[in-house]
């Protein structure tokens, strides 16, 4: 494995919606990044982006999405659950990329009003990660009943988070290790 | 194949067909390879050897 770059990881907040509270769940897994060792994270906020809707796939692919998703050797989506799944926009951004994405991994982080914790948009999830060849990891972070878990200004309520997201992040961490060594040094047959 | 960033001999990991409306069947094998020294990632179509 190369010693010498860190690990990039960066954090997708997969919503446009106004008044998101997956924003607060997204900077604080960012935030939470940031202090791990050996690694690199950028916040990627999709309302940014502005990609294109008459068109789909690498014809709208945005330039700035396109490298992060090249530098990355995981990727951690913070996405809320509308009506069972994930927004349309965020799929629709992933959708712009293939090979930046190809045998890394990838983390998701459901954020929904219930109780449930985005754990159906999560389980939508698996099938469009395979695709894109991306590695989902078999942990999460659900942020369940999020009102309870962020105040407005985005403070964190529940302190039991930091443990989960911990676990969820050394996961992740493991994986993206284990899959640019094999992007280093295994070839395929 | 060397990265065109840096030089270096990138590694072939994977294969992935892909969509492609340019040939009759709808979609070409794609080989991907990888960089080791800078990350760089590069997909290869196999129509690009034909």
């Amino acid at each position: 494995m190369n010693g010498v770059r860190p690990l990039s990881i960066p954090v997708i907040l997969g919503t446009t919606r106004k008044g998101r509270m997956s924003a607060h769940a997204a900077r604080f897994v960012f935030s939470q990044l940031q202090k791990r060792e050996g690694v690199t994270s950028e916040l990627i906020d999709i309302a940014e982006l502005n990609l294109p809707v008459d068109d789909a796939g690498e014809a709208v692919k945005d330039p700035r999405f396109s490298l992060a998703m090249e530098r990355a050797d995981a990727i951690v989506i913070v996405s809320p659950e509308y009506n069972h799944s994930f927004p349309g926009l965020l799929k629709h951004i992933l959708d712009s990329c293939l090979k930046e994405y190809i045998h890394k991994a990838a983390g998701i982080v459901g954020v929904s009003a219930s109780v449930f914790g985005g754990a159906r948009v999560i389980e939508h999830f698996q099938p469009v990660l395979r695709e894109l060849g991306l590695v989902p990891i078999f942990w999460d972070v659900n942020f369940g009943t999020v009102h309870k878990v962020f105040d407005g200004g985005g403070e964190l309520l529940d302190q039991a988070y930091i443990r989960r997201t911990d676990k969820f992040l050394s996961e992740l961490i493991w994986m993206a290790r284990v899959l640019r060594y094999g992007r280093e040094n295994i070839s395929l047959e | 194949m060397r990265c065109p960033s840096c030089g270096t001999l990138m590694n072939r990991h994977a294969e992935k067909l892909i969509k492609d409306s340019h040939v009759p069947e709808g979609e070409v094998l794609a080989s991907i390879h990888y960089c080791p020294k800078c990350g760089k990632v590069e997909a290869e179509l196999e129509r690009d050897d034909e």
